[in-house]
């Protein structure tokens, strides 16, 4: 099952929160929306689902044409960021009820509420109730209850921001190995960049209501469009070059005691964080006082018996450039 | 080793102190002594007074009376409740306004007011007693003042809850293919169940107590429009303390077996919602 979103525009109120989006999701891939808060990328999810109509454009569920189907007809599994399970049905109900309204007789129901207990590892669980459970255990019931009736596409609005860190780790494996058995055409939103590309095999960029970058998660993190996708996913400096601001990843710039080529910079270490593999030494420029991140391995910290206060010389490995990097 | 005193604020046994003095004083005083002047009289006397066939067209009329207005009471109001919550219209802070009316009024004025309205030359019911509805003087007409009395008790027990209902739970329910009818009556209702009962409770105990606007509506006819309070006021006024509170005494048990009985019934269905 395919997607595709053809210049969808939506506002509320003066707020433009999509502007003219157009989007292909091939059949089987996990997606990631991603970009900052208010960038759209929900609204977008949320049109798809049909709980948010566009003002114009189309959206297209394989070759039919879903732009004013309501909700109840698209046949999504949609998953909210706060679960936003029946707390008053048990978790076997909650997870039956797509099959419920359409009337699935219980037998049936039955044996496919255990399928997915057995899927979202709950077994025995089915008589308890949502509170019963904790946030991760919840997440995944909606995730069964979005799959029940086999939806022709799987949409996460953040399903994993209300968690914490250990768990949100967990589910994201999860997700990603749920996804490589039942291969159903899933979209999901999030704003944590580590998230998207340790999930989703395909990362589209958005920010103030446009998509800025889409393809795989190597492509998106290695060749960035422009300022913006650069900026965005990952730490960066940004340095000035000849007349032009260059962009380095911290652990694209080197460091060492005597003074480089063209491009290096004489500044002082202000602060060292050694734990993990990469020591994040975080220097100011001598000349123009601006802060610069840098991550070394760790023997050649040690080679270079760096220290508080020493003054170093910095120079970056590869710089990328941008025409739209005046901002 | 000194004592500690582990809560934010202080004063527990001072206030439980306080709470159960004046809970004594306001509460338990005044229907000890309703039991108390009841028990003046012989079992057999009591009996007689408070199993009459007007008595228990009494008990009847005020407990069904009640029981008719709280359920019509319920509807209109979380209705009200909805449209107040869910919508925002012109004139809407007003109509919010307009609810906590019936709470300040006199519920003799309104019982007045309505009397004069259903009346046969009344503006409202020179049009309905042709058809065949007496508004003024029947038992509609009691159902109809106490309907009014009780609305707030509904919607303010309503609003709060209806405002937490969180939307999403709708749209999830829209997206595994509920139709609307099947989202209110699945995922909106249930949720309600527990507001509905305290408010159904609410105004039932409300209901059965209102004198004020039914004396001047019902027309006070013995069998047919006469309320239990009514019959009270009419053993006060013929100096018979005793019989008075004796059907006084069958009131009070028979409201709080009932007023019991929905509590049960609340802490069930709010245990069940989780």
């Amino acid at each position: 099952m395919t997607i595709s979103v053809s210049h969808v525009v939506k506002r509320f109120g003066d707020f433009l929160a999509l502007d003219d989006v157009s989007l292909e999701v091939p059949d089987g891939a996990l997606l990631a929306l991603l970009g900052p808060s208010g960038c759209g990328k929900t609204t977008l999810l949320r049109i798809i689902a049909g709980l948010e109509v566009a003002d114009a454009g189309r959206v297209l569920h394989h070759a039919e044409d879903v732009t004013h189907d309501a909700a109840q007809d698209r046949n999504v599994g949609f998953v909210f960021q706060h679960y936003a399970l029946f707390r008053h049905m048990t978790i076997a109900d909650n997870i039956g009820y797509g099959l419920r309204v359409r009337g699935v007789g219980d037998r049936e129901r039955a044996a496919r509420v255990d399928e997915l207990l057995h899927l979202i590892r709950l077994d025995g669980h089915g008589d308890r109730y949502p509170s019963q459970l904790s946030g991760g255990q919840r997440q995944r019931v909606a995730l069964a209850r979005a799959l029940a009736a086999r939806p022709r596409v799987l949409l996460l609005d953040e399903p994993f921001g209300a968690l914490d860190a250990k768990v949100r780790q967990e589910l994201r494996r999860w997700l990603r190995r749920l996804h490589e058995e039942i291969h159903v055409t899933s979209v999901f939103v999030t704003h944590d960049q580590e998230e998207a590309f340790e999930v989703a095999d395909r990362v589209v960029v958005m920010n103030r209501g446009r998509i800025e970058q889409a393809g795989t998660p190597a492509d998106v993190f290695e060749q960035p469009a422009n300022a913006f996708v650069m900026d965005f996913l990952g730490n960066v400096n940004r340095l000035p070059g000849r007349g032009e601001t260059v962009f380095v990843r911290p652990h694209e710039m080197k460091i060492a005691r005597e003074r480089g080529g063209d491009g290096s910079l004489a500044a002082t270490i202000v602060h060292v964080n050694p734990t993990g593999p990469m020591v994040k030494v975080q220097l100011r420029a001598v000349d123009h006082d601006a802060l610069i991140d840098v991550e070394v391995p760790a023997e050649s910290f040690a080679e270079l018996a760096l220290a508080h206060g020493d003054t170093v010389h910095v120079s970056p490995r590869r710089v990328r450039v941008f025409a739209d990097a005046a901002s | 080793m000194a004592h500690v005193n582990r809560s934010v604020l202080p004063g527990f046994a001072l206030s439980l102190g306080y709470t159960t003095f004046y809970l004594g004083l306001l509460v338990v005083v005044p229907i000890a002594a309703v039991f108390l002047k009841a028990s003046t009289l012989t079992f057999g006397d009591f009996w007689a007074t408070v199993w009459t066939e007007r008595a228990r067209a009494a008990y009847l009329l005020t407990f069904g009376a009640a029981l008719v207005a709280s359920l019509a009471a319920l509807a209109l109001g979380t209705l009200v409740a909805w449209v107040l919550v869910r919508y925002e219209f012109p004139g809407k802070r007003l109509v919010d306004a307009l609810i906590d009316l019936p709470l300040a009024l006199p519920t003799a004025v309104a019982g007045l007011v309505y009397a004069s309205l259903y009346v046969e030359k009344g503006w409202l019911g020179r049009y309905l007693v042709p058809l065949g509805i007496k508004g003024a003087y029947s038992r509609l007409g009691i159902v109809l003042v106490l309907v009014f009395v009780a609305l707030p008790f509904v919607v303010r027990t309503l609003q709060p809850v209806l405002e937490e209902l969180d939307g999403e739970t709708e749209e999830a329910a829209a997206s595994l293919g509920a139709s609307r009818f099947q989202t209110f009556r699945h995922v909106i209702l249930p949720a309600l169940y527990p507001a509905l009962l305290t408010g159904f409770a609410l105004s039932f105990a409300r209901a059965v107590g209102e004198y004020g606007s039914v004396v001047f509506i019902s027309g006070n006819m013995p069998h047919r429009t006469e309320i239990a309070p009514i019959l009270i006021v009419a053993r006060l006024e013929e100096f018979a303390y005793a019989e008075a509170t004796a059907i006084a005494v069958v009131l009070l048990v028979l409201s709080f077996a009932m007023l019991v009985a929905i509590n049960v019934l609340e802490s069930w269905s709010r245990r069940r919602a989780g």
